[in-house]
């Protein structure tokens, strides 16, 4: 990991409150499902670095992408850079996905739980097997980049009202999929966190080795201040923590 | 350099890490050279291993920082077996920060800590707004009484030279002070977080899941200097001054008020390279201002 300062690249505007910053990183190698720290600054501007995933990242090129939504100051802060600003970065941080040596691989995204699983799409894609990509949100106008996502595997949408895809939450087609599977499959998914309770108790259910991105409040993003713990079924530890030990972890070593 | 004499205990230059914002360095050792530190002050650590408090631990605005961690940590062993010689590769000096549940828990803890020869000092944490203490009372630097059986009982099992960590939520700060003095501390160190609340009118809940916590970063700083500044008059020991330090002209301000040496905390979430910036700060502020010793700034505030 490492601290530096980079020129914003781009800054595109996805949609209603929808982000996607491009910047130069300063380190050669990142994992799917590993995130930056980003420093806000400017007037009003929040205390503390917000975490956002590596949304696309390309180690030889120079180029790394954070797919952001505007909830608050912060991303507020972030929403208004313009190209040639600078960004005050630490990263890449915490353990990613692991790809898993499965036949098929089910990728599940809600709301802006879609951000770290373009980069895993990407690398999975080709590599074994077959991808299959579900994206769900309240409405078609935060599902953002559905067409770059179709480029590595098959993608399911759903959303709540009806605008794109099936009308329903993620489960349903998640679980038709599970039940038809030939041989269980391996799913990674990143989204609210009734989403993910949801998605891991399918997981269990077809017996389908299921790993989930968490997102906690976080103050150092390095491991050393014990801010972010997510409480664990451990018998040495009651809680981990989600920038070290995680963002990614196994679905079944969570306490949902 | 700007060497500084804290207690007998000399520090290549008057920055140390805050207790519970630095690990036991050896994330931040990925960002800068330890070495560069006068002193690392280590998360403060309890005899038994403690889980800490239910999670959201963390909120934050403009002006700084709470938080409700609840001193989680893998208890002394752990600390002795891995912070220790992870430190001892740096030419720096190292602080353990102990708490405990009574003074009979903190003797034993600097007891323990004592046989260590990689361990240079003991902080005393007297101060954590995130745990209730057996007593009941609040924070035990709230009882002059409690807080000098605690440091008796701490000098008396220490071979080294040990600090006591106060917080400015208390009646009289120079009463709790000089307790500590006559006690036998050989420091102070002065601010721990404030206790304080953040609330979330959307939702109605605190915003931090212990309702209650710790405020510390750019905010307290005002607090935190006016404390250093009475203390400063009012005891004969050297103090260590902690609380919204962000650069080094915060930490120059806690000098000019009395502080021998300054504790970097928050600060290191926003900036991984803020102690180093801040020991160079210092140095270059001397430098340009021709001033050779830190005793030619400390104190000399001008009122
Ligand atoms: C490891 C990790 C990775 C993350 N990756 C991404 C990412 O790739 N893209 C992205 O958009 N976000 C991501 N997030 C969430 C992102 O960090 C927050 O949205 C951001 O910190 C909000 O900052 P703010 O100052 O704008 O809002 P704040 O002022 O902190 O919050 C404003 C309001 O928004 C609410 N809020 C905060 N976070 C969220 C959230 N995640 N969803 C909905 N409401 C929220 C708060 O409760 C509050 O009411 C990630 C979080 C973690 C922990
Ligand atoms: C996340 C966090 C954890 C802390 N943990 C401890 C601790 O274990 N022991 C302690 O004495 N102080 C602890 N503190 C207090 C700091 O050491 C410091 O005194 C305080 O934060 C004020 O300084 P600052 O404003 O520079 O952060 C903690 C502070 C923070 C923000
Ligand atoms: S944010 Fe500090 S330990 Fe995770």
């Amino acid at each position: 990991m490492k601290n530096f300062k980079t020129e914003v690249l781009e800054n595109i505007k996805l949609g209603r409150d929808i982000f996607r910053i491009k910047f130069k990183p300063q380190f050669a190698v990142a994992r799917p499902g590993q995130f930056v720290e980003v420093l806000c600054a400017g007037a009003g501007a929040p205390f503390l670095r917000r975490p956002f995933c590596i949304h696309r990242f390309d180690g030889e090129k120079g180029i790394c992408e954070i797919l952001f939504r505007r909830v608050g100051r912060g991303t507020e802060i972030l929403s208004n850079l313009k190209q040639g600003d600078m960004l005050d970065i630490t990263g890449p941080l915490g353990k990613g996905f692991e790809p898993q040596a499965a036949q098929h691989h089910f990728i599940a995204g809600g709301g802006m739980g879609i951000a770290p699983l373009l980069f895993l799409a990407e690398e999975l894609y080709g590599k074994c097997g077959s991808v299959k990509i579900f994206l769900a949100a309240k409405t078609a106008a935060e599902i953002p980049c559905q067409d770059i996502f179709k480029q590595f595997g098959e993608v399911i949408l759903s959303t709540e009202d009806g605008t794109a895809g099936e009308k329903c939450l993620i489960d349903t087609p998640l679980e038709r999929a599970l039940k038809t599977a030939p041989a269980a499959p391996a799913i990674y998914a990143c989204g609210p966190h009734g989403m993910l309770r949801c998605v891991a108790a399918l997981g269990a259910k077809y017996k389908a080795h299921t790993q989930v991105s968490l997102e906690e409040n976080m103050a150092c993003g390095l491991g050393v201040c014990q801010g972010c713990a997510v409480e664990v079924k451990n018998k040495d530890t009651k809680y981990k923590m989600v920038c070290k030990e995680g963002p990614v972890f196994n679905a079944e070593d969570i306490v949902w | 350099m700007v060497k500084v004499n804290l207690a007998g205990l000399e520090l290549k230059n008057p920055v140390m890490s805050a207790s519970g914002t630095f690990g036991y360095g050896e994330e931040f050792a990925e960002f800068f050279d330890l070495s560069l530190m006068g002193a690392v002050v280590c998360k403060t650590i309890t005899l038994k291993q403690r889980e800490g408090n239910k999670p959201p631990r963390i909120a934050d605005f403009s002006g700084g920082m709470l938080n409700s961690i609840g001193l989680e940590n893998k208890g002394a062993e752990y600390f002795v077996q891995t912070a220790l010689p992870f430190l001892e590769k740096y030419d720096t000096k190292v602080f353990a920060s102990i708490a405990g549940n009574d003074a009979g828990e903190y003797g034993a803890l600097a007891a323990r800590l004592s046989a260590e020869p990689r361990m240079h000092a003991i902080e005393i944490n007297l101060s954590c707004p995130n745990v209730t203490h057996g007593c009941g009372r609040g924070l035990f630097c709230q009882n002059a009484q409690t807080s000098a059986q605690i440091v008796a009982a701490v000098k008396a099992a220490a071979k080294k030279p040990v600090f006591a960590k106060l917080s400015a939520m208390v009646s009289d700060i120079t009463q709790i002070a000089r307790a500590c003095q006559e006690a036998g501390a050989d420091g102070l160190t002065l601010i721990n977080t404030l206790p304080a609340m953040m609330v979330d009118l959307k939702t109605r809940k605190p915003a931090v899941g212990n309702a209650s916590g710790g405020l510390s970063g750019g905010c307290i700083k005002p607090v935190a200097l006016k404390t250093v500044w009475d203390v400063y008059r009012a005891v004969k020991i050297p103090i260590i001054g902690s609380g919204g330090i962000m650069n080094a002209n915060d930490a120059l301000e806690f000098i000019l008020c009395g502080a021998s040496a300054v504790q970097i905390g928050s600060a290191n979430f926003v900036n991984p390279l803020a102690c180093k910036e801040i020991a160079e700060g210092i140095e270059e502020y001397f430098q340009k201002n021709n001033l050779r010793d830190i005793t030619q700034l400390r104190g000399q505030l001008k009122i």
